[in-house]
C-alpha cells in the first residue's frame, strides 16, 4: 500500500465580503499518494479552485475563513505561519494556473524568475550552477534553444511557452506535490496536447504526485489516476478513472457524462443537458446541492445534505440512492 | 442547383500594423445553403472571427467578393444594407459583455423590433414575449438586468434579440466556449431546434470539434488564415485529409479512459506562427509532420479530393 | 420506520421547482445596488449629509437673520460673534453669518454651474472623438492638448480684463479650459467601450451612429461621469475662491468666499473670525465633494477596491 502524501479532512472554504459569506468548500475530505495523480472536476462555481488554493495557503487572510486540516505528510498545512508555509512552497508543493501571464513577472527575464527560485531553497550553489539547472529546466519542459530563451521576456513567448515556463519554474525545485489548476483551459488544442505530453513525461520521470483540477473530463480520462467530482462545494464522487466513466454512480456524474459530445460518437446520438442551474453558495444550503436538477431526487434529499460512502471498491459517492435505506 | 444563401470568393482580409501587414485572411472561398449549418473551426488566429465579421460587414474586405441572395455586399445601398441587417444576425461569444448591462432583457430583445419599426408599438411587449417563450425563459425576465442572470440564460437573451427580426441567416461567434458544460448542450440543442422551426442558416464558429460535429451539416476547417479543408461533418471526423485536420483531431481528448489512452496521438512540433510574418508555400509546411521540399514554396490550392469534399494540400 | 419510508420516496418535479424558486434573489437594478454600497461608506455619506445642509443653508441661511449681506454698521465693526451677530462682523461692520451663506450661493452656484458646462462640452468632445476613432480622434485630443498647453491664470486674467468681472465671466474663465479633463476620462471610458460585443451587436441590428453614442455608449461611461463630475466641482469652487481672493472675481459688496478670505487676510492677527469662518467653509465644501466622490467611484465600481 503507497503512503499517503496528502490527507484532506473536512476542509472549508469561506469567502467574506461586505454583506454576505460565499461558502466555497463545504467539508471535503479526500488522501492523494505518493505518485498518483487526481482529477478534481467541476464547473464553475464548484469550489475546485478554492480548495486547491486553500491547500497551499494562497487565499488572502483578511477576507477568508478555512476550516479543516490538510495533512501532508503528517503537518498540517493550515497551521503553519506564512514564512513556514513559504519554504513548504516550491520545495515540497508546487502549483501552475490557468493563465500563465498573470503568474510570471512581466518585467523580469524568464531565466532570472527560474534561478530566483532555484536560490530560494538552495543558497549554497554557485550561480553558474544555478543558471546552468536553470537552462536544463528550460530544455526538459521543451523550450527550443533554452539557452537563448534564458534572456527572454514572458510577453514575447506564445502561451505554450508561457505555460512551459510556468512548469519549469513549479518544477525546479523537485517538489512532491504538483497542483495543476486548469493548465491548459487557455490553450489551443494542439498546444493542449503537447502541454498534457510533457505533464504526462514529468510524471513519468519523477515520483511526483499530481493534483490536476479542469472542468474538461476528456483531459481528465487521458491523464487521472483518480477522479473526484465537485458540485456546490462538495465532492459528489471518487473513483478510479476507469470506474468514474464505466460505472458512474452519482446523478451528477451520470448527467454530466450525457451532456458531452464525444467526438467518436454518431451524429444523431443525442446531447442530453441538465436543466436548471446549481444552487447559490452565499445562501445555506438544505440538503443536497443538486436535488433541485436530479430526476432521481428523493424527499430526503431535500432535507439532508448526503455523505459520501463506498459503493465500490475505492469507489465513493455522496447520494442517498446508495443508501441501505432506499433499497427496499 | 439553387443559388447557396451566402456565398464567399476569394476573400482576403489584411490589416495593416505599425507598418507590418497582418494577414488574418487569405484567399478562402466557400458557400453556405439555405438551411444549412456550417461548422467553422481553427485555432488562435486562423481567421475564423474574422471571416464571421466580413460576412456581416462589419469588416470591409482587402479583396474578394461576399454575396447573400446574390447581392454584392459592398456595392449595396443604404436600404439594402438596412434589409441585409434584418436577415443576417449574430450570436457573440462572451454573455457577459454582448448585452448592454444598463438595459433590461425586454428592452435589448425589443430594441431591433424598434429600430426597424417593424411591429407597432403596442405589440412590442407581445413579440417579447413570444421571443422569450421561444428561447426558454420566464417572462419574468423582461423587467431584469444582465447582472441578475446565469451565463446561459444571458446566452438565450441574446439568441432572442437575434432572433426579434426573423432572420435568414445567424453567425455564431463561439457561442457557448463561455458556458459551463452541462449549460453547452442546453444552447446547442435550443440552436437545433430553432433551426428546424423557423428554417436557419448557420456559421457556427467554434474551436470545440466534438460539438461542430453535433451540430454542423458540413465543416470548414481554417489554418494561419487560410481554408485547408472543407468536408460533410460526419466525413471529415472519419476521413480527414488534410495532415492538419488530421492532426487537430487526434489532439483533442475523448471522455472515455479506455478509448483514450489506446489513441494513436499526432503531436505537433512547434507553435502557430505569428499571422505578421509573410509566408511563402503552404501556411502549414513548418509544423506538418509530411511536408515536402514543393510545400515550402508553393501554396497549394483547394482541390475537390472526393465528392463535396475539399482540400490544399500537395500530397493528395 | 414509516418515516424513514417516505423520506425515501421520489421528490416531485413541481417539489424541486419550489426548493428552486426559493433561491433566487430578488431583482434590482445597477443603481439601486450601487446606492446600497455607498450608504454603507460613512465618510461618504458624511460628505453627502454635510453638502445637504450647507446647500440648504445657502438657500436659507440669508433669511435666518434680520440682516442683509450689504448692510453696515459702522459703529459694531469688527466684532467678535456674539448674540446679536452670530457669526461677527467685518471691517465695514457687515453681518459675516448673512455674507457667508451669500457667499455659499454664489461658490456653489459658480462651482455646480461650471461643472455642469463642463460636463455637457467634455462629454460630447470626448464621446465624439473616441466614437469615430481615428484622424477625427487624433486631431481632436490634439487640439485639446494645445488648448490645455496655455497657462491658465494668463488666460483668466486676460479674459477678466476684457469682458470684466462677475459672475458670468468667472464662469466663462472656469469652463474655457475645465472640460478637457472630462473629455478625457469620457473619452478613454468610450474607447473601452467601443470594444464590448454588445456594441457590436448594436452594430449588427442596425442601430444608427446616434443610438449606438446615447442609448449604448454613454449610459455606461456615466459612473466614471458621475464621480469626475463630483470632484471637479470642489476644483471650480476652489478657482472662484482663488480668483476672488487675488481681486479678479466678484466685486463688493457681493460677497464670495474667496472675497471674503481676501477680506479677512489683512486681519487675521486681531480678528481672526473673519478669514476663519469662509476658510472653514471652503474646507468643508471641498472636502465633501472629494469624499462623495471617491464613495460614489467605489459604489459604482466596487471590483477596484477589492
Amino acid at each position: 500500500m503507497t503512503t499517503s502524501l496528502l490527507d484532506v479532512e473536512d476542509l472549508n472554504v469561506s469567502f467574506h465580503m461586505r454583506h454576505r459569506s460565499l461558502h466555497a468548500v463545504r467539508g471535503i475530505t479526500f488522501t492523494l499518494h505518493e505518485g498518483q495523480t487526481i482529477g478534481i472536476v467541476g464547473e464553475s462555481g464548484c469550489g475546485k479552485s478554492a480548495a486547491a488554493k486553500a491547500l497551499v495557503q494562497l487565499h488572502p487572510r483578511h477576507n477568508t475563513t478555512i476550516q479543516g486540516k490538510v495533512l501532508y505528510k503528517g503537518q498540517n498545512l493550515l497551521e503553519l505561519s506564512d514564512r513556514q508555509m513559504q519554504r513548504v512552497r516550491g520545495k515540497e508543493i508546487s502549483m501552475i494556473f490557468q493563465d500563465p501571464m498573470s503568474s510570471l513577472n512581466p518585467t523580469m527575464k524568464i531565466g532570472t524568475q527560474i534561478t530566483e527560485g532555484i536560490k530560494r531553497h538552495h543558497p549554497e550553489l554557485s550561480s553558474q550552477a544555478i543558471r546552468q539547472q536553470a537552462i536544463d529546466m528550460l530544455s526538459k519542459v521543451g523550450i527550443p534553444s533554452p539557452e537563448l530563451r534564458f534572456d527572454a521576456y514572458p510577453h514575447t513567448l506564445s502561451g505554450g511557452m508561457r505555460q512551459r515556463v510556468m512548469i519549469a519554474l513549479a518544477l525546479v525545485c523537485q517538489p512532491h506535490l504538483l497542483i495543476a489548476d486548469e493548465p491548459t483551459t487557455a490553450l489551443d488544442v494542439t498546444i493542449q496536447a503537447q502541454i498534457l505530453d510533457l505533464l504526462k513525461k514529468i510524471k513519468q520521470d519523477g515520483n511526483m504526485s499530481i493534483i490536476l483540477i479542469t472542468h474538461d473530463l476528456s483531459v481528465v480520462a487521458h491523464f487521472c489516476d483518480r477522479v473526484l467530482v465537485m458540485y456546490a462545494g462538495k465532492i459528489v464522487e471518487d473513483a478510479p478513472v476507469h470506474q468514474l466513466f464505466s460505472q458512474p454512480q452519482h446523478p451528477y456524474t451520470k448527467r454530466l457524462l450525457l451532456a458531452i459530445p464525444r467526438l467518436d460518437q454518431a451524429k444523431n446520438q443525442s446531447l442530453h443537458p441538465i436543466e436548471g442551474m446549481p444552487p447559490n453558495l452565499s445562501l445555506p444550503l438544505k440538503g443536497c446541492g443538486f436535488c433541485t436538477r436530479c430526476e432521481d431526487a428523493m424527499h430526503i434529499c431535500a432535507e439532508q445534505g448526503p455523505e459520501l460512502i463506498h459503493v465500490g471498491p475505492h469507489h465513493r459517492a455522496a447520494c442517498f440512492k446508495h443508501d441501505k435505506r432506499a433499497r427496499p | 442547383m439553387t443559388q447557396p444563401l451566402v456565398e464567399v470568393k476569394q476573400l482576403s482580409k489584411h490589416y495593416s500594423l505599425k507598418g507590418k501587414m497582418l494577414r488574418a485572411l487569405e484567399g478562402i472561398s466557400f458557400a453556405i445553403a439555405s438551411g444549412e449549418t456550417l461548422g467553422l473551426v481553427g485555432e488562435s488566429g486562423c481567421g475564423k472571427s474574422t471571416t464571421g465579421r466580413c460576412l456581416l460587414r462589419l469588416e470591409n474586405p482587402t479583396a474578394g467578393q461576399i454575396t447573400y441572395q446574390g447581392k454584392d455586399l459592398a456595392v449595396m445601398t443604404p436600404q439594402e444594407i438596412r434589409a441585409f441587417r434584418q436577415q443576417a444576425q449574430m450570436i457573440f461569444q462572451d454573455p457577459y459583455a454582448s448585452l448592454n448591462p444598463r438595459m433590461t432583457a425586454g428592452e435589448i430583445i425589443a430594441e431591433p423590433l424598434r429600430i426597424h419599426q417593424l411591429v407597432p408599438d403596442q405589440d412590442i411587449s407581445k413579440e417579447v414575449s413570444r421571443l422569450l417563450d421561444l428561447v426558454g425563459l420566464s417572462q419574468s425576465s423582461m423587467m431584469r438586468f444582465p447582472h441578475e442572470f446565469s451565463g446561459g440564460q444571458r446566452q438565450r437573451i441574446g439568441i432572442a434579440r437575434a432572433l426579434a427580426m426573423r432572420p435568414r441567416f445567424i453567425v455564431c461567434d463561439e457561442p457557448i466556449s463561455a458556458l459551463d458544460v452541462s449549460v453547452q448542450a442546453q444552447i446547442i440543442n435550443l440552436l437545433k431546434q430553432l433551426q428546424r422551426e423557423l428554417q436557419l442558416s448557420y456559421l457556427l464558429i467554434a474551436h470545440d470539434l466534438a460539438m461542430v460535429k453535433y451540430i454542423s451539416d458540413r465543416v470548414a476547417v481554417m489554418y494561419l488564415g487560410h481554408l485547408v479543408e472543407v468536408a460533410p461533418a460526419d466525413e471529415l471526423y472519419h476521413s480527414p485529409l488534410h495532415p492538419y485536420t488530421q492532426a487537430l483531431l487526434s489532439a483533442i481528448p475523448i471522455p472515455d479512459p479506455e478509448v483514450e489512452r489506446s489513441r494513436h496521438r499526432i503531436i505537433l512540433k512547434g507553435e502557430i506562427p505569428s499571422p505578421l510574418t509573410p509566408l511563402q508555400g503552404c501556411p502549414f509546411a513548418s509544423r506538418c509532420p509530411l511536408a515536402k521540399e514543393q510545400c515550402h514554396h508553393v501554396r497549394p490550392l483547394m482541390k475537390e479530393i472526393k465528392p463535396g469534399h475539399t482540400a490544399a494540400c500537395h500530397l493528395l | 420506520m414509516s418515516d424513514d419510508t417516505i423520506l425515501f420516496t421520489p421528490l416531485s418535479s413541481s417539489a424541486r421547482a419550489t426548493v428552486e424558486e426559493a433561491e433566487i434573489l430578488p431583482s434590482s437594478s445597477y443603481w439601486k445596488e450601487a446606492w446600497i454600497r455607498l450608504k454603507a461608506n460613512r465618510l461618504a455619506m458624511f460628505g453627502l449629509y454635510a453638502l445637504c445642509f450647507l446647500i440648504v443653508m445657502a438657500i436659507l441661511g440669508p433669511f435666518l437673520s434680520p440682516y442683509s449681506y450689504y448692510e453696515t454698521h459702522l459703529q459694531l465693526k469688527n466684532q467678535s460673534p456674539d448674540a446679536q451677530f452670530w457669526l461677527g462682523t467685518d471691517e465695514l461692520g457687515r453681518d459675516l453669518f448673512t455674507r457667508c451663506w451669500w457667499g455659499a450661493r454664489i461658490s456653489l452656484f459658480v462651482g455646480i454651474t461650471a461643472s455642469l458646462v463642463d460636463l455637457i462640452i467634455g462629454v460630447l468632445y470626448g464621446s465624439i472623438a473616441a466614437f469615430f476613432g481615428g484622424k477625427t480622434d487624433e486631431w481632436m485630443m490634439r487640439i485639446a492638448d494645445v488648448l490645455c498647453a496655455i497657462p491658465y491664470l494668463l488666460v483668466v486674467i486676460l479674459l477678466m480684463v476684457i469682458i470684466g468681472s462677475g459672475i458670468t465671466s468667472i464662469i466663462l474663465a472656469l469652463t474655457l479650459t475645465g472640460w478637457i479633463n472630462m473629455a478625457r476620462i469620457v473619452r478613454s471610458q468610450i474607447l473601452q467601450l467601443k470594444q464590448q460585443d454588445f456594441v457590436t451587436a448594436a452594430h449588427v441590428i442596425g442601430a444608427s451612429n446616434r443610438r449606438i453614442l446615447f442609448r449604448h455608449l454613454i449610459p455606461n461611461a456615466m459612473a466614471p461621469i458621475i464621480v469626475t463630475l463630483t470632484l471637479t466641482i470642489p476644483s471650480a469652487i476652489f478657482a472662484e475662491a482663488f480668483l476672488s481672493f487675488l481681486g479678479l472675481g466678484v466685486q463688493a459688496p457681493i460677497a464670495s468666499w474667496g472675497t471674503m478670505a481676501n477680506d479677512g487676510l489683512p486681519a487675521l492677527r486681531y480678528y481672526p473670525w473673519r478669514l476663519f469662518f469662509p476658510a472653514i467653509l471652503i474646507s468643508l465644501t471641498m472636502f465633501s465633494f472629494n469624499v462623495l466622490g471617491d464613495g460614489l467611484r467605489d459604489a459604482f465600481d466596487p471590483r477596484l477596491k477589492k
